[in-house]
């Protein structure tokens, strides 16, 4: 046996296991690319809307137990009379129960004509983004909207407006354009504060199909709300004992 | 035939790192590639060494080790630093796998086309 023989043999031992561990792990990286991750969230978002769906049929059933047992015991005594006239305002407060009122119902759509005559520009120019709605959320806010809700999605104390890749999350539901703001308070607050809206005068001046009708006292409709469908995360709250 | 045993050990190393499920953490790829680069340099310039017989596994193996340090030493200086530094060492192996692979072909060639002596310098490329 010559001397070389078992040196240069480690090497090209050496050499040929790393050079497989490299190809695989080059390979591993590209297989991990955007499109299979995008598949993976979208059939998540499927699966959890599903579970969602599941869940709030749940909820309904057991609010609608809760009535059952407020209207059955409402026979009882002065002070569960006053506590029971408590639990419905607070309900109304937070977003349990559909509301009825005069207001002003904003509709706003994708700019398709903008983006079909100039199809080289970007199309995120064409699109209603998710800053749009919470501005004029906030406007509607601003002139003491009592109940407001975008697409049938109640907007309550936690409700979230944000930007998921090219959807609008609304309570974690998905909206599309176009999409109505409902609110319920005074239309002429309301008129005034549209008027003075940044992001409502941006998207009319660019062009895009938006428009708002308001629904006085005296209309034969008024504007719908419909209740909150979803749940409350109280797993971390706890209630700050009173002092004295 | 004395040469197919490395290459059997190469055939051994191929079947073995494609075998084990365990794989290198993506951070090391950069420097596993410099890694097997210094190898197939130093395995080459073993070579050259073993038809002009000047071989010592000695040299060959502070070699490597010196080589792939300082080219990791590089590349993660390069990754502080922002700059490819671990370019120049896949350069300079680069050239240098080709420069030991020529010379071995010109031995080669020698060797078979004029009979001589394998002591002969090679021509310059």
């Amino acid at each position: 046996m010559r001397k070389w023989v078992v040196p240069i043999t480690l090497f090209c031992m050496f050499i040929g296991f790393f050079t497989m561990q490299a190809i695989k792990v080059q390979s591993a990286t590209l297989a991990v690319n955007s499109d299979n991750r995008n598949e993976v969230l979208i059939s998540l978002i499927t699966n959890l809307e599903a579970e969602t769906a599941a869940q709030e049929a749940k909820l309904t059933s057991l609010r609608q137990q809760t009535e059952q047992i407020i209207s059955q015991s409402a026979t009882g005594e002065n002070q569960l009379a006053t506590l029971q006239v408590e639990l419905f305002n607070q309900q109304i407060l937070a977003g349990l129960t559909p509301l009825v009122g005069p207001g002003i119902i904003i509709s706003l759509d994708d700019y398709a004509a903008g983006l079909a005559a100039a199809p080289n520009e970007d199309a995120n120019r064409f699109i209603i983004h998710y800053d749009k709605l919470l501005n004029i959320v906030n406007d509607l806010r601003s002139a003491n909207a009592e109940a407001i809700s975008i697409n049938g999605q109640r907007i309550i104390a936690s409700s979230e407006i944000r930007c998921v890749g090219n959807v609008i999350l609304v309570n974690t539901t998905r909206l599309a354009p176009p999409f109505l703001i409902s609110a319920i308070g005074d239309p002429a607050a309301f008129e005034a504060a549209i008027n003075s809206s940044v992001s409502y005068e941006t998207l009319r001046v660019a062009g895009f199909p938006v428009s708002y009708q308001l629904f006085a006292d005296t209309a034969p409709t008024l504007v719908t709300i419909p209740a909150y469908t979803g749940s409350f995360p109280t797993a971390n709250l706890k209630i700050v004992e009173m002092e004295g | 035939m004395v040469w197919l045993i490395p290459l059997l050990g190469l055939l051994a190393g191929i079947m073995f790192g494609s075998m084990i499920t365990w794989s290198i953490p993506l951070a090391m790829a950069k420097y596993l590639s410099i890694a097997v680069l210094a190898a197939l340099d130093s395995v080459l310039g073993g070579v050259r060494c073993i038809l002009e017989e000047t071989f010592n596994g000695l040299i060959l193996l502070t070699g490597f080790l010196t080589n792939a340090v300082f080219a990791a030493f590089l590349a993660y200086l390069g990754d502080k630093l922002g700059v490819d530094l671990y370019m120049a060492a896949v350069f300079v192996f680069g050239i240098r796998i080709f420069q030991n692979v020529a010379t071995i072909r010109h031995h080669f060639l020698t060797r078979i086309l004029n009979k001589r002596d394998v002591h002969a310098t090679p021509d310059s490329e």
